[in-house]
């Protein structure tokens, strides 16, 4: 972005959200390089552009509630592990603008994306401007030495090509995720995203196809291919998004567990059993058979020590509801 | 003697010619700066040194008679030369139009006539295009990062690789002590390399739809860098890149000139008639990777390896 697109986006900022959002830019934890980027690509006006632009569906079209955020740490290396689904990756985008909303100073969210996204030309560019890196356990790894917080989805593509009749069933969790967060000591925060699934049911997907166009699968959803590029348009499901406690694993295991790929394999089910827990207790809330309390309930029950060591405690006006 | 005894290859290059100025100005460390080019004549800025720091010779080191006169000859064996600078053959392939697939077998002729000769270090300016670059490259390029063996890349990539690859059988072997390093992106006045050429051209053509990351570094910097390593010889592969890291438009914004960012099917054409009209140095009939795919070069290694640190930033119109 050249300066003059940067003024444009603070000047856009500071009319939308007054003086406090330019703060909220500038208090925003940002390693520069020198021209305002940093040495992945991250430019702050861009990402914050980015949010702006996001802001609106997650305000409007998702009209997104959450819930957990004092789980989330305030400052440090931090593993973020949410389910993934919806065809589109408008889940990350969400919990993305949903951290940007809650926490005060605003965190960026590094999100680890699949590779075939970043040879598109200006996907890839924006994706890079906007703190997204290609899934590489180098790049996994260099983050959490910045002590960024880092947006994985264990199940990588399976998790949003998987079809309709499977939806709110975690497929198998990814182990890297757990043998970095034991290397760097980072804790991992379970993350239960419903209503992704709903945004865009696939009927049928098919992989042949979708390999000779260089995509996981070909979707079927009951708008596309219909009704053509309009099709991948989500639907307006309603978004919650909880964020469990976190999870220590490396004050449990030493470093040498990194290196043992079945007690990888078994902390990756442990992570994936905790958020399968919250999505199907957040199922039961959302379809009233259990009272909205219980979900943050369960979420805060253990949670004052964490909260207490990683930062103040979430501003007023947070309580967990989204707008 | 007790100072550095350095013969210096592609002495007539840019950054050739600044380091052998340097290691001359450099009384107190530098004992002896010999320097070899293909040109005949000793150019006018050699022309004032001292005969006792100073010896001119001129060769085609892609010849092995040359190299044997030179390593036989008397001067170069009463001034002991115990280190070898080589930046490669780059200007002798250009000007007597060889293959550059000659400049791999012509370092390795060096290699070997330098280990013979019992040179204790030999350092070999690389380059970051060895490295492959894809879409999910990792953001930070560290040495162990994959190599360009594409047998589609373009003929003086495959050769920057060979080079490479022929520069690292020789570290198995116990002399010389080999220091391969591999900078980024050089700037610097009438420097040679691939970002140094895009922006030197009359109207910037870059690829729509990219914008990678980079890390170039200042020659001023190289140059700091291998008198560092002259000093410490280090052992090994070693990544150099200056201080600054941003993407290619950001370089091309500072750098002035005029712009233009084309799809691939247009840049080729519009690069063909720049380079047709003498308006561009830079060759992107390729398309080359580095102008999608970023390439910044993580120099922690060498920073431990020599304590290097690059300082000079890139400003544009200045020397």
């Amino acid at each position: 972005m050249n300066p003059l697109g940067r003024t444009l986006v603070r000047r856009a900022l500071q009319a939308l959200d007054g003086v406090r959002g330019l703060e909220r830019l500038e208090t925003m934890p940002f390693r520069d390089e020198g021209f305002g980027f940093d040495r992945f690509g991250l430019e702050r006006e861009t990402f914050w552009a980015g949010y702006l632009a996001v802001r609106q569906l997650y305000r409007r079209w998702f009209r997104v509630r959450s819930t957990g955020h004092e789980n989330v740490p305030r400052e440090g290396r931090v593993i973020l592990a949410p389910n993934h689904s919806g065809l589109l990756p408008f889940d990350g985008a969400m919990i993305t603008c949903d951290l940007l909303e809650r926490l005060d100073p605003p965190r960026s969210v590094r999100s680890i994306v699949d590779h075939f996204a970043f040879a598109l030309p200006y996907v890839g560019v924006f994706m890079q401007r906007t703190g997204q890196v290609p899934g590489t356990t180098r790049n996994f790894a260099d983050l959490l030495r910045q002590d960024e917080m880092v947006l994985v989805f264990p199940e990588g593509t399976r998790g949003i090509v998987k079809p309709w009749r499977e939806r709110y069933r975690l497929q198998k969790f990814n182990v890297g995720f757990i043998e970095l967060a034991i290397e760097h000591e980072a804790p991992i925060v379970p993350v239960a995203v419903l209503g992704a699934e709903e945004q865009a049911p696939i009927l049928f997907g098919s992989r042949a196809l979708g390999k000779k166009l260089g995509m996981p699968i070909f979707p079927v959803t009951p708008t596309f291919p219909l009704l053509g590029p309009l099709g991948l348009i989500p639907y307006p499901s309603q978004y919650h998004i909880a964020y469990g406690e976190p999870l220590w694993l490396h004050r449990e295991y030493p470093r040498e567990a990194a290196r043992d790929p079945g007690v990888l394999q078994a902390l990756a089910q442990k992570v994936q059993a905790r958020v399968q827990g919250m999505i199907d207790l957040g199922l039961e809330v959302r379809a009233g058979r259990a009272p909205a309390s219980e979900w943050a309930r369960t979420l805060r029950a253990t949670t004052t020590v964490t909260a207490a060591a990683n930062g103040p405690a979430i501003p007023a006006g947070a309580d967990g509801r989204g707008r | 003697m007790s100072g550095l005894r350095v013969l210096v290859t592609a002495a007539t290059s840019s950054l050739g010619r600044a380091f052998c100025q340097e290691l001359y100005g450099d009384q107190l460390r530098v004992d002896h700066v010999f320097a070899v080019a293909h040109e005949e004549v000793v150019p006018y800025y050699f022309r004032d040194y001292h005969p006792d720091r100073f010896t001119y010779w001129s060769a085609n080191l892609l010849k092995e008679r040359a190299l044997k006169d030179l390593f036989l000859a008397e001067r170069f064996r009463r001034r002991g030369i115990d280190q070898i600078v080589h930046f490669g053959f780059l200007r002798t392939i250009k000007a007597l139009r060889l293959s550059p697939a000659d400049a791999t077998e012509g370092t390795r002729r060096l290699l070997e006539f330098a280990q013979a000769a019992k040179v204790d270090h030999f350092v070999y300016a690389s380059g970051c295009l060895v490295y492959r670059l894809r879409p999910w490259t990792s953001a930070v390029i560290d040495e162990t990062a994959e190599l360009d063996f594409d047998p589609g890349a373009d003929a003086w990539i495959k050769s920057r690789v060979d080079t490479d690859m022929v520069c690292r059988t020789f570290m198995d072997q116990r002399a010389p002590r080999i220091t391969v390093l591999r900078p980024g992106p050089i700037i610097g006045r009438n420097v040679t390399s691939h970002v140094s050429d895009l922006l030197d051209s009359y109207l910037v053509t870059r690829l729509a739809g990219y914008d990678p990351m980079m890390r170039p570094i200042h020659s001023t910097d190289v140059r700091r860098a291998i008198h560092r390593c002259l000093d410490a010889r280090p052992h090994g592969v070693f990544n150099v890149a200056g201080p600054d890291i941003a993407p290619l438009s950001t370089f091309c914004r500072l750098n002035g000139r005029p712009q233009m960012t084309l799809p691939g099917p247009l840049l080729r054409p519009v690069n063909r008639l720049q380079r047709l009209f003498g308006l561009s140095a830079c060759d992107l009939s390729t398309l080359p990777r580095w102008l999608m795919y970023p390439c910044v070069l993580d120099t922690t290694k060498l920073e431990e390896a020599v304590g290097h640190r690059s300082t000079h930033h890139i400003k544009f119109g200045e020397a």
